[in-house]
């Protein structure tokens, strides 16, 4: 959830656009930066309100899909593989806890 | 190479469905044309040419579809099939492209005419899996049908499903002047781009609502190229995604229907070549590259932008790369854009450098703002300058001035890369940095202090600094270098005059 959007950089060009930076920041303290040449007539505000609602409703169209349509960073990847096989990867070679392994996925996707 | 006529005409009473009907208890002779009586399903649609005269049974027969076959009515008509055949060109065409261009009928090589008045559709998925290869594409040409054989392309021909049902495509093929259209209404319906097709002239029309439809144009280890196509949606949430090659160039008024949110999203890896295409469409509040997971690379060149069109959304993983290269919504020669994992790269026209670089009119620098993961084997770098070197055998100095809103760089944070011919023998360049040596254990020094005049409106403390090397070219060529910024979370302009 968006809870503070704000205009970190309004830096005018020599042709009257302006590069326009906002930075959108969520209740989980991640926020996301967004940069365009905005046009000098631009209302940047509007914007502002505008795109904090589409990357709100982007937020909550992710984290509502099904887990194998998802796309994960690389450091989600990663835990998540170490949830599964544990740290040191031996799951993948013991067979009893292969078996944990592919329970654990399983119970992951579904 | 053979060629084979397709043309499903309105799906009633033209093309196809102007060939005559089999009837029962009825006198055929040698050379009469006749499809079947009963609704073949998709995709069995035949013509059968009469090739031994006899009066038909009571029941229409069992057809053999395959190509060139024989059905025999007992004691009547022997009939063969010759749906697509040159021989009988637009009088027993076949009714769907799926099947005129899919194994049985063509070969690797042939073509498929299609006619100006094809309009087929169905409502069911339809996968068109040509018989092409890399070294023998199936050609698939929208022809004007007035003449057999044809004599002028077209580029009316349409296909189209309806529902719920995607449209794939496979093996290699050139394909001219058709409009694809997957789906209706609010069901989910994709076109997928399997195979290696070159689209010219065509368009692919994403037709319903559906937030979950999109249009992946190369997917698996295909190749896409389209030439002048209109890619259309029909909802905000649907996109454009690429899973492996994507060249897509020279198409006016490139984005059609319903402008998607993001353009670009979605995907599992790949490069992406766009230029001369029209994405003016696509103006404020729109997105044309979305965060990519995968590694992604993106080139777009000289291509018309929307006014205030937010270029790409921040890369969060390595391996994803937008560059846009002399794109703009006005008329410039110069806009530049690039984002990356370890940050962004901008054209500025406010904060440069006195005398400095410029398109002969407006002065121009490029802003560096790096992200938190800039580092030094993992750095932001500036795009390529490239020159004209006439000097060999004596020493030349290539430099870069840049300046930073008090922050004193250091040659483990910013330096210049050149790479020039330095051995005199191979075009085998050697890259020389004033980076630190050793940015491991070696004690970095502070870049030169330059005393040049910048524009440095905004800039509360500029820090003037001149990034340097010297190199003695070996012979005469092109030498290229580029700035690079690796302190992160730092924002540095950067002229563009390298050249000695």
């Amino acid at each position: 959830m968006i809870v503070s959007s704000k205009i970190i950089e309004d830096a005018p060009q020599k042709d009257g656009r302006r590069w326009i930076t906002e930075r959108h920041t969520r209740d989980d303290g991640t926020y996301q930066d967004v940069t365009y040449m905005a046009e000098s007539t631009d209302a940047v505000g509007d914007m502002l309100l505008i795109r904090a609602a589409q990357i709100e409703a982007e937020d909550s169209r992710i984290a509502n899909l099904p887990p194998e349509e998802k796309t994960y960073t690389q450091s989600e990847v990663l835990a998540k593989v170490e949830k599964i096989f544990g740290k040191d990867g031996k799951a993948l070679f013991a067979p009893e806890l292969a078996q944990a392994a592919d329970a654990a996925q399983a119970a992951e996707i579904e | 190479m053979a060629v084979w006529y397709c043309n499903y005409g309105n799906g009633t009473s033209t093309g196809y469905y102007a060939v005559a009907q089999w009837a029962a208890l009825t006198s055929y002779s040698i050379g009469d044309l006749r499809r079947q009586l009963a609704a073949p399903s998709v995709g069995s649609e035949r013509v059968f040419r009469c090739t031994t005269a006899g009066t038909s049974l009571a029941s229409e027969p069992s057809w053999n579809l395959t190509k060139g076959a024989t059905t025999t009515e007992a004691a009547g008509p022997v009939w063969t099939e010759v749906t697509g055949n040159s021989t009988y060109g637009w009088t027993a065409p076949h009714a769907r492209l799926q099947s005129a261009a899919s194994s049985g009928w063509p070969a690797a090589g042939d073509t498929v005419y299609l006619s100006n008045n094809h309009a087929e559709t169905q409502s069911a998925a339809m996968t068109i899996t040509s018989v092409g290869t890399a070294a023998n594409p199936l050609s698939i040409i929208c022809v004007n049908d007035g003449a057999t054989p044809p004599t002028a392309r077209a580029t009316t021909a349409t296909v189209s499903t309806t529902g719920a049902s995607t449209i794939t495509t496979g093996g290699m093929t050139y394909c001219y002047g058709v409009s694809f259209s997957a789906g209706s209404g609010s069901s989910t319906a994709s076109w997928v781009g399997g195979g290696s097709w070159f689209l010219k002239n065509s368009n692919i029309t994403l037709n319903n609502t559906s937030a979950s439809s999109i249009i992946t144009a190369s997917t698996g280890n295909a190749f896409a190229y389209y030439s002048n196509v209109v890619l259309a949606f029909g909802a905000v949430g649907q996109s454009l995604a690429i899973n492996s090659t994507f060249i897509w160039r020279d198409t006016a008024n490139a984005i059609g229907g319903t402008v998607p949110t993001t353009l670009f999203t979605g995907g599992i890896t790949g490069t992406c070549f766009i230029s001369g295409v029209d994405l003016s469409a696509a103006g404020s509040g729109k997105t044309l590259f979305g965060a990519y997971f995968v590694p992604q690379i993106f080139y777009l060149c000289n291509c018309k932008l929307g006014a205030s069109v937010v270029i790409s959304a921040t890369q969060s993983n390595i391996g994803a790369i937008v560059e846009v290269i002399n794109c703009d919504s006005a008329d410039t020669n110069y806009r530049y854009a690039k984002q990356t994992f370890a940050g962004a790269v901008v054209q500025e026209t406010t904060i440069v450098r006195s005398s400095g670089s410029s398109d002969g009119t407006t002065p121009i620098s490029y802003k560096f703002a790096t992200s938190a993961n800039s580092k030094h084997y993992f750095p932001l770098y500036g795009p390529w300058i490239n020159f004209w070197n006439d000097t060999t055998g004596s020493s030349i100095t290539v430099k870069a001035e840049v300046v930073t809103d008090n922050v004193t760089l250091t040659d483990a944070e910013a330096w210049i890369e050149v790479e020039a011919d330095l051995n005199g023998s191979f075009p085998i360049s050697t890259t020389t940095t004033d980076q630190v040596a050793d940015p491991i254990f070696g004690t970095p020094a502070n870049q030169t202090t330059s005393a040049v005049t910048w524009t440095t409106t905004g800039l509360t403390t500029p820090v003037k600094q001149t990034l340097s090397v010297s190199i003695t070219p070996q012979e005469k060529g092109p030498i290229r270098a580029r700035v690079v910024l690796a302190k992160p979370s730092t924002t540095m302009y950067s002229d563009l005059l390298v050249r000695p």
